[in-house]
């Protein structure tokens, strides 16, 4: 008797606890971020220093969120600043407003917390950047080029974890959109619609620059190696991948669909890969401390050779990964 | 007398009940133990760094041991036992390809999956590319002592070709069995990339299967040709296989265009389902029955009864490089 008390009492908190886990874990359809990422955007936006009023272009895509007053300045006067910062951080947040309003409305119970704390993190990001943007709008344009360039340098500190933080969320809100709310469902049949086409071509887009931000940004600590090979091949890839991302797109045939989701696929594969390299090896150290020779690289790191052929291949090489990926976009699927 | 009873069966009731305890306690430990030791991941970075040094320093990778083997060769040359110098050349070219193989491994294998084909292979790898470490200095050794003779007597000469033979096959045997693992964990520790293909299974797998071909050719000529042999008695076979090979790896590893752009070139699925489909037609699992029957010049002198009407077999032969 005594024991099966003492059973049932233990059976009983494990009922308790095991429903509170399921509780916490499942979704709730409260805390929809939807409104908060619409607030947040409308802040980002009202800030008068941090982005240029209005749609600006860079290159071939539009944006409301281009850096305002992203230069340096040497002694010729205030030059514009690192191209790439302004493409990745235009692309990325296009995503984040563009996706971020599939949330409204939605119907269903949904975990958001993901979303909710990559914007989280984005918010705080910004008020971050924020504080630099206006050191640096403050700066006397006649201060010497140093204390100039002292304000800019930290300004491109909080520009690059903004960025991260930018990809973060918006590779959060795609997984939310293609995991947990299947808007991908049908495609590759004779259902698929032009919005799932377009949704699934963004989607790609959005992780190859989340891949060249990775080696630029994480690995490449934002700075700028032109003439660098492996710099190079990503920068371009970065333009390509630019271009064809504001192209039309038609409604694929279902055979050319899968053929899209098969490439994805082997992208994404080959992406597990390129990250372990990306881990191990650093853009920053090749070129400033082992003075672009790999030999001297392999001295300290014994497979340095072996992570510079995988981000070669994936990056820079005359048949990279990247550069196939987008031809066959370009040919195929983009108008 | 009732109460003794009852007292004796509560003790024994009791040490029961204590052993039944640790009898499960030991189990649980054990269990757990298991549990860990299974989890416990391989050691399998014995295998990357071994592969690394390997590729860094296998056979003639390295000038001093090449001008010490081009020492050798041009006293076999200088020496009555020149007809020896095909074979000496060969296995310069011979080194050079397998060192393009090592590399070729080497910049993958830091990045592959430790999955259970990785278990497998691992050890495979290190302790094959150790022993193949071992046979290359008891080579250089011989290679010294060949360069060192100071009598006039070629039989020395041919004592010592003999002896650095036998290793040099026993080395390429060793070899042979780890690029053979190691391409084991190419096609088995990558999942779903660019560069684990139809084209890569062809070329990887025509890689083993010159070795193989090679390493046996090796190894009967230890067997055949024995001290104090003349050169009626010498059957080397391998200098067509050895220069296509050559080739090959140049053509298809060094530049590896045909891996790397395979999905997203048709052609290059067409020719690879072609090329994949020999086996189903002509009934073999291999391409090693076409390469042993290479000759010295270059040309492939096996032939199948069936006509060759969608040209799987003559797709094959340029692939191997046929001359």
């Amino acid at each position: 008797m005594k024991k099966n008390k003492i059973l049932l009492t233990i059976l009983s908190i494990t009922m308790f606890f095991t429903s509170l886990t399921l509780v916490a874990c499942g979704g709730n359809n409260e805390g929809n971020p939807y409104q908060d990422f619409q607030n947040s955007l409308t802040t980002y936006l009202a800030d008068a220093t941090l982005f240029k009023d209005g749609t600006t272009a860079i290159g071939s895509i539009e944006t409301n969120f281009y850096f305002n007053n992203f230069n340096y300045k040497n002694s010729e006067g205030k030059i514009e600043g690192d191209k790439n910062y302004l493409v990745l951080n235009a692309y990325g947040m296009n995503y984040i407003q563009d996706y971020s309003a599939y949330l409204e409305n939605l119907e269903g119970n949904y975990n958001y917390s993901n979303l909710q704390n990559s914007l989280n993190k984005l918010n705080e990001s910004f008020e971050k950047i924020k504080i630099e943007s206006k050191n640096i709008y403050n700066a006397d344009t006649n201060a010497n080029i140093d204390i100039y360039n002292g304000f800019y340098a930290n300004y491109l500190d909080e520009a690059k974890n903004f960025i991260n933080a930018v990809y973060d969320t918006a590779i959060n809100i795609s997984n939310f959109l293609i995991e947990d709310v299947n808007v991908l469902e049908g495609f590759g049949t004779d259902k698929q619609t032009i919005e799932q086409t377009q949704f699934c071509l963004d989607t790609q887009v959005l992780y190859v620059f989340d891949d060249i931000r990775k080696l630029l940004l994480e690995s490449g600590e934002g700075k700028q190696f032109i003439g660098e090979n492996l710099y190079d091949g990503a920068v371009a890839n970065l333009s390509y991948f630019a271009n064809i991302s504001t192209k039309n797109v038609n409604l694929l045939t279902a055979e050319m669909a899968d053929e899209l989701l098969e490439k994805a696929e082997l992208l994404e594969g080959e992406r597990v890969y390129l990250n372990k390299a990306l881990e191990s090896f650093s853009l920053y150290e090749y070129v400033e401390v082992y003075e672009s020779s790999i030999e001297s690289y392999q001295k300290d790191e014994s497979n340095a050779f072996a992570y510079y052929t995988e981000l070669q291949k994936y990056y820079s090489d005359s048949n990279n990964f990247l550069y196939q990926y987008q031809n066959f976009l370009s040919l195929n699927i983009y108008e | 007398m009732a109460k003794a009873k009852t007292e004796g069966k509560s003790n024994k009731s009791s040490g029961t009940k204590k052993l039944v305890t640790i009898i499960g306690v030991l189990a649980f430990i054990a269990i757990i133990v298991v549990i860990i030791v299974l989890s416990i991941p391989a050691n399998t970075y014995g295998a990357v760094e071994r592969l690394n040094e390997a590729s860094q320093s296998s056979f003639l990778e390295n000038e001093s041991e090449k001008t010490r083997y081009e020492k050798s060769e041009t006293k076999i040359a200088g020496s009555t036992k020149n007809y020896y110098n095909q074979e000496v050349q060969d296995i310069k070219v011979l080194s050079g390809s397998i060192n393009k193989i090592l590399d070729y491994y080497n910049e993958y294998l830091i990045l592959a999956d430790d999955n259970k084909v990785f278990s497998k292979n691992y050890k495979i790898i290190k302790n094959n590319l150790e022993d193949a470490n071992t046979y290359q200095d008891e080579m250089n050794n011989y290679l010294i002592e060949l360069n060192n003779l100071n009598d006039n007597s070629d039989s020395h000469l041919q004592y010592l070709w003999i002896d650095f033979r036998q290793t040099f096959s026993t080395y390429l045997s060793s070899i042979t069995s780890a690029i053979d693992a190691l391409n084991n964990c190419y096609q088995g520790c990558f999942n779903n990339t660019f560069t684990n293909n139809l084209s890569s299974t062809n070329i990887l797998n025509t890689v083993d299967d010159f070795l193989i071909v090679i390493s046996n050719e090796f190894n009967t000529l230890v067997e055949t040709d024995l001290k104090n042999y003349t050169q009626k008695d010498y059957n080397y076979q391998s200098h067509g296989k050895i220069i296509l090979l050559d080739n090959f790896v140049n053509n298809y590893i060094v530049n590896d265009g045909e891996i790397t752009r395979y999905y997203f070139d048709e052609s290059l699925q067409t020719k690879y389902n072609k090329i994949n489909s020999f086996y189903q037609t002509y009934n073999l699992t291999n391409f090693t029955t076409v390469i042993e029957s290479i000759e010295d010049d270059g040309k492939i002198s096996l032939t199948f009864q069936q006509q060759d009407t969608d040209g799987i077999y003559s797709t094959v032969k340029e692939f191997l490089g046929e001359m």
